[in-house]
Order: C-alpha cells, then sequence, then structure tokens
C-alpha cells in the first residue's frame, strides 16, 4: 500500500494505528521477488537438458551401445527417486509442501527418465513383446504412484495424459483435437467412459478429501474430454444425433450444478461455450436439413445467432452476478 | 478524456491496495471491508472467465449484425462495402460508449466493440480507397492513440507506439540511401525518447489511470530499442526491403557495431534492471536472451543444437539452483520467495499443464481400432521427442 493512500484512509478512521505502522515497515522494507523469474529459468534449464539429452543418445545410438544409454537413464531415474524419497517431507492426504523449490524438478526428471527407460526397453528389446499396453500401463502407474506419494500436480497431470495415452486418445492441451481421430465410433465412446471416470474420480478425491487439491486437474481434463466427445458424437452419429444433444444437455446441466457449488467461472464459461456450439449445431441442422430452408433460412440463421448471443450475454451478466454473491 | 468514472477508477485503486495490503497481511479483512465500503466502486467489472465469454459472444453479435447488414444492402463493389464497414465501425463506437455509461468498465463487452470498431474503421477505409502505408501508419496512430487515452486500454498503447515508429520509418525511408542506412539509429532514438518521456510521465498524478498502458509502453519500447538494432532483424530487412545485395555469409556495412549491440542490449537491461529493482527492465532482458541466441545460431553453428541445449540446460539449472540457494534468506533487498499475492495462474494450475504439454507421451496413433492402445514403442523417451 503507498504512504499516500495508507495516509489518506489513516485520516478517514479506516486504519487502525497498528495496521498503519505496519503499512509503513511494509513499504520500507520491500523485497523485490525474483521468485517466478528464477522458477522459469528452472523450468527452461530442465526443458532443455532433457530434450538435449534425448537427441544427443539419438543421434549418437551407433557409437554409444544400446545398454550403455540404457543404465545411464536408469542411474539418472534411481538417483532422482532416492533424492526424492530422502528429503520428501511425511506423507498425508491434505496437501504436502514440497521440502525446496527444487525438489519438484528432481521428480521431474525422474520420472521423466522413467517413461524413456520403459519406452526404450520395449523399442529395442521388445521387452514387453506384444502387449503394448503395458509401455503405457507401467509408467501410468509409477506416475500416479509418484503424484500421491510426493504430491506433484504436473506428474499427475502427465499421469492422466498417460491414462489417456493408455486407452487411445491425446488430451495434451494442443493436441486433443489434431491428433484425434473423432469421426471414430470407438474413440468418442472411449473419450466420453475416459471423461466421465476422470470427472467422478474428481469427485471422490473432494468427497473423500484424499489429496482435495488434485480434485480441479481431474475435472479439468474431465470437463474438456466429455465436452469435446459429446459433441463429436452429436456431429458423427447422424441418425441418432438428438439424443447425443440430450445427453449434452445432461451434462451441461450437472456441470452447471457443480459451477455453482464450487463458486467456478471458469467452469461457467467452459460449459456455456460447449454447449452453445452444440445447440447452434441442431440448431442449423434442423434449419437447413430437416426444414430445407432456402435464403429465408439464412437470414433466420443471422437472426439466431444475433438473437442467442445476446440471450447468451445476460445468462452470463446473471449467472457472474449469482456466484458472486453466493 | 477517459470515458471511465474518475472517481471510482481512483477507489478501485484504493481498493486494490488494500485488496494487496490484506494479502501482506498488513492491514486486517474488517478494515479491507470497511475501506471498500466507504470508496464504492459502481462499475460493471465482471469475472475474468466471463469477461472472455462476453468478449466472443459481443464478437458473434457484432459479426453476425455486419454480416446481415450487409446481406440487406448486397452490393459487389468494394468500395461500397468498404464504406459499409466504415459506417458499421461508427455504429459499433456508438454502441461502445452507450455502454460504457452502463456502467461496463473492462467486462469484455467493452473490449470487444473496441476492437471491432477500430478494425472495421481502419479495413473499411483501405477497402473504400487505395490508402498508403504512410497514411495508414497515421490512421492507426490516431485511432489507437484516441482509444487509449479514452478506454485506457494496454494493447491500443503498444499498437499507437509501432504505429508512431512505423510514421518515422516511413517519412525517414524517402530521405535516400544515407537514410536507409542510418534508420536503425532513428528508430531506437525514437524508441528511447519514448520510453524516457513515458517514464517521466508515468510519475505524475494526474496520469495514474494511466499506469498499466505505461508499463505497456515501456516493455514495447524497451523491445523495439532492441529489435531495431539486432544484427538478424537488419541484415534480412536490409535485403527484403532495400535490396542490399548480399550473398550468404556476407556482413552488412558496420556488422561488428549491430553485433556488440545485439549482444549488450539484453544485458544491460537485465544489469540495469536488477540494480533499479525494475521487474520490466528484467523481464524484458530476460526474454531478449532468447534472441540473442537465436541471432548467433542463425549465422553461425559453434556447436550441434543438442550440446548447446544440454550446455544450456546445465548452465541454466545451476544459475537457477545457486541463486534460489543464495536468495533464500533475502539478500540486498531480493528475495526467492514468492511475494505474496493470489495469482490467477495459482487457480488455474496452469503450470501442471504446461508440464504435461511440454513433456508429453505421444499416444499410439495408427492403431487398427479394435483394442485399446495399441501401435508401438513407448513414451517419446530416447528419441528426444517429448
Amino acid at each position: 500500500m503507498h504512504t499516500t493512500v495508507s495516509e489518506k484512509l489513516f485520516a478517514a478512521g479506516l486504519l487502525s494505528d497498528n495496521s498503519k505502522i505496519k503499512v509503513l515497515q511494509q513499504q520500507n522494507n520491500r523485497l523485490f521477488s525474483v521468485h517466478w523469474e528464477l522458477k522459469t529459468i528452472l523450468y527452461l534449464g530442465v526443458l532443455l537438458l532433457s530434450s538435449g539429452l534425448g537427441i544427443l543418445v539419438y543421434k549418437n545410438i551407433d557409437s554409444i551401445g544400446h545398454q550403455a544409454i540404457l543404465i545411464f537413464i536408469a542411474l539418472i531415474t534411481i538417483a532422482g527417486f532416492i533424492y526424492c524419497f530422502k528429503t520428501k517431507l511425511p506423507f498425508s492426504t491434505g496437501k504436502v509442501e514440497a521440502p525446496n523449490s527444487f525438489f519438484d524438478y528432481v521428480l521431474l526428471l525422474a520420472c521423466l527418465g522413467f517413461i524413456s527407460f520403459i519406452g526404450y526397453l520395449q523399442y529395442q528389446y521388445h521387452f514387453f513383446g506384444d502387449r503394448f499396453g503395458l509401455v503405457t500401463f507401467i509408467p501410468m502407474l509409477v506416475l500416479f504412484f509418484s503424484a500421491y506419494f510426493f504430491d506433484h500436480l504436473g506428474i499427475l497431470s502427465m499421469a492422466i495424459t498417460n491414462l489417456a495415452a493408455w486407452v487411445g486418445i491425446s488430451v495434451t492441451p494442443l493436441q486433443i483435437l489434431k491428433a484425434n481421430n473423432f469421426n471414430n465410433g470407438t474413440i468418442i465412446i472411449t473419450a466420453l467412459v475416459l471423461g466421465a471416470c476422470l470427472v467422478i474420480t474428481a469427485m471422490i478425491t473432494r468427497l473423500r478429501q484424499v489429496k482435495p487439491h488434485f480434485a480441479f486437474t481431474y475435472l479439468n481434463f474431465g470437463v474438456h474430454i466429455i465436452f469435446i466427445a459429446t459433441l463429436a458424437g452429436l456431429f458423427e452419429f447422424e441418425k441418432i444425433y438428438l439424443l447425443w444433444f440430450l445427453l449434452l444437455g445432461g451434462i451441461a446441466f450437472y456441470f452447471y450444478k457443480e459451477a455453482i457449488r464450487s463458486k467456478s467461472f471458469y467452469l461457467l464459461l467452459v460449459l456455456t461455450l460447449y454447449s452453445y456450439s452444440g445447440l447452434s449445431y441442431v440448431i442449423m441442422r434442423l434449419l437447413f436439413y430437416t426444414a430445407n430452408a432456402d435464403m429465408g433460412g439464412v437470414y433466420l440463421a443471422f437472426l439466431y445467432f444475433i438473437g442467442s448471443a445476446t440471450g447468451l450475454i445476460f445468462f452470463l451478466i446473471r449467472m457472474n452476478k449469482k456466484i458472486k454473491n453466493l | 478524456m477517459i470515458a471511465y468514472n474518475n472517481n471510482w477508477l481512483d477507489n478501485l485503486i484504493i481498493r486494490d491496495q488494500a485488496a494487496k495490503a490484506v494479502d501482506e497481511a498488513t492491514i486486517t479483512k474488517e478494515e479491507e471491508a470497511a475501506i471498500c465500503n466507504a470508496y464504492a466502486a459502481g462499475f460493471y467489472m465482471p469475472n475474468i472467465f466471463v469477461r472472455v465469454g462476453l468478449f466472443i459472444l459481443t464478437i458473434i453479435i457484432a459479426s453476425f449484425s455486419f454480416g446481415l447488414f450487409s446481406l440487406l444492402m448486397l452490393s459487389s463493389s468494394l468500395e461500397s462495402f468498404g464504406a459499409l464497414s466504415v459506417f458499421f465501425g461508427l455504429l459499433s463506437y456508438a454502441v461502445l460508449e452507450m455502454i460504457v455509461r452502463k456502467r461496463h468498465y473492462k467486462s469484455g463487452v467493452d473490449d470487444a466493440l473496441m476492437w471491432m470498431s477500430a478494425g472495421l474503421i481502419v479495413g473499411g477505409l483501405n477497402g473504400a480507397a487505395h490508402v498508403s502505408g504512410l497514411a495508414n501508419a497515421i490512421l492507426i496512430f490516431f485511432i489507437a492513440l484516441f482509444f487509449m487515452l479514452r478506454f485506457i486500454n494496454m494493447l491500443m498503447s503498444a499498437v499507437a507506439f509501432i504505429a508512431l515508429l512505423a510514421i518515422a520509418f516511413f517519412i525517414y525511408v524517402k530521405l535516400g540511401d544515407l537514410a536507409k542506412a542510418t534508420m536503425p539509429f532513428i528508430l531506437m532514438t525514437m524508441s528511447a525518447l519514448v520510453f524516457w518521456w513515458i517514464k517521466k510521465q508515468s510519475v505524475k498524478l494526474q496520469w495514474r489511470h494511466y499506469a498499466n498502458c505505461f508499463t505497456m509502453i515501456k516493455v514495447t519500447t524497451l523491445v523495439c530499442f532492441y529489435v531495431a538494432g539486432n544484427y538478424y532483424v537488419i541484415r534480412e530487412a536490409s535485403i527484403a526491403m532495400f535490396d542490399l545485395g548480399l550473398k550468404e555469409g556476407e556482413s552488412i556495412p558496420f556488422g561488428w557495431l549491430f553485433w556488440i549491440l545485439t549482444f549488450l542490449i539484453p544485458l544491460i537491461y537485465i544489469f540495469r534492471g536488477i540494480q533499479r529493482k525494475d521487474a520490466v527492465l528484467l523481464r524484458t532482458g530476460l526474454m531478449l536472451v532468447a534472441a540473442i541466441i537465436f541471432t548467433v545460431r542463425y549465422y553461425y553453428h559453434v556447436i550441434p543444437l543438442e550440446s548447446a541445449m544440454v550446455m544450456g540446460g546445465i548452465i541454466m539449472i545451476a544459475i537457477a539452483y545457486t541463486l534460489m540457494k543464495y536468495l533464500q534468506l533475502p539478500k540486498f533487498g531480493f528475495t526467492a520467495r514468492e511475494s505474496s499475492g493470489k495469482f490467477l495462474t495459482d487457480k488455474l494450475q496452469l503450470e501442471s499443464l504446461v508440464i504435461a504439454q511440454t513433456f508429453s507421451t505421444p499416444t499410439h496413433t495408427g492403431n487398427d481400432g479394435t483394442t485399446f492402445g495399441g501401435g508401438s514403442g513407448g513414451g517419446g523417451g530416447a528419441t528426444g521427442d517429448y
């Protein structure tokens, strides 16, 4: 707080003597925090180092030899995990802080090493034979274990993407739409079930209070996967698209309740935009396929978008007020 | 000049400082509540996510209204379409003024209408008539300056400054060959002048509501100052714009000078940033270190990329580790601890998403769709593509 502001507030009788002194002290001993700068440098360093090592190994595969590489990766992994086991704070079902700011990155490096190790083993020696599922399943177990045992949200996100990879879909933020072939019925159903499982896990996590701060990560992945899968189903299964639309409505209603309960503006925005896409698709379909509209239909469509978007604006404004006053 | 209620803007500053003071535990929650009561701000300021939603929806409404409008007046010529755009841009502006009267302040609706209005007017004029580069720069400068001053918009302030540089460029370039050769210094001088001027202005009480705009302009001027003297930019721009016939590996006149500038400027930013405890200078400098590396690597392949990555990674980890240990307890007014204050990023757990994205396991595509997750091999790993 600025001194001029605190003087003004003090004069208006809004600050106690005690608070005014504290404000002045704070003002005189203000520290310049380079926390985020250092963290970013550290993160970029880990990123550069691990990808650089990857390329280095890949290029020199002939001269180094596979065993040497495997041993090297194993050493990094084991050293990382030993460090984490030694320094970690005691386990609890609540949130456990990292013992130091370096801990999270060592754990990250160890987990990445482990994934590389398993992948390499399979790639070079076909260790798991034709049971390809195991290649993602084992790292997934280790990742979930590490996420809970060492309390690391980043590892949890990696575990969830690994779980999705194990069931056959890609869910990283930039690839969820690009890398998946959503014209495939199996993938849609798989994604739908996966999304539902994640949402349910989020609910159980919250109710049981087992690492309750993990709930948002589960929910965040779950909500996007389930909505995208439902929209894909809506576009794909033409004969029963109204059924999918009903499903979309049901899911939107669930998340609406959830948004109100958790006072989440983010969830509100997400559910509004996904449902609006679905609704607009159905309206356009009804207009141009079912009713076979001509130029008049185009005008109607324009009017629909203007009207519906206006309606949604009022909805969002009302919801903003409602959630704020909860 | 500012479209919003000035008293309320003042009160927002006070409320903001009170909220920060509560986070720092210097004042009590009750005091903050009393302050918020005493200094009311009647703006409609929704949550950031609602703002995003309102922004998107307003763009949808405005675009479809414009579409409907053009359909009704169906005309094929570009000129009349341009005129229609300008008219619609002015209409958007009228609605914007109305919305602001209705107490909207950074609500998403006003942001959307502002950009629609500016875009349609500039685009429409370009459609209606041939506008030269200089005229466009002048037009954009005045429109962006106006919107920045009236609606205290950060991005508009950056646009205005870049347009100002473009004006200088277009005027100066007409003066001939000497002008082309000295162009970097003109642009650098302009950036430096604007930086000093803004720095002097930003402490004045009358400009208090433009604090964010000033920060934005400072960052933009610092980046432009660097870019104007960067070896890569000058060499490639000279070839592309001034038909400088350079062969592969040939340097530009006074190349050594620009190499010095390329290296020195970010380091000076970082040094000054640390010396003055100026986050703007420090962060801009750190960002521009990436530009140094890029520039060098573009022309000289001293060591292979992967070795450079490994070495760079180790150096960065070492620097971050040492400084974190060193600043565990505050020294010289610096601390490695988080300054108090709630960040939006914490709430969204953004870091975990970044980790999931950059270190992701590729899925096994190419399966025959019969079983779950077939495919070959494993997660990225040794192939280095995680």
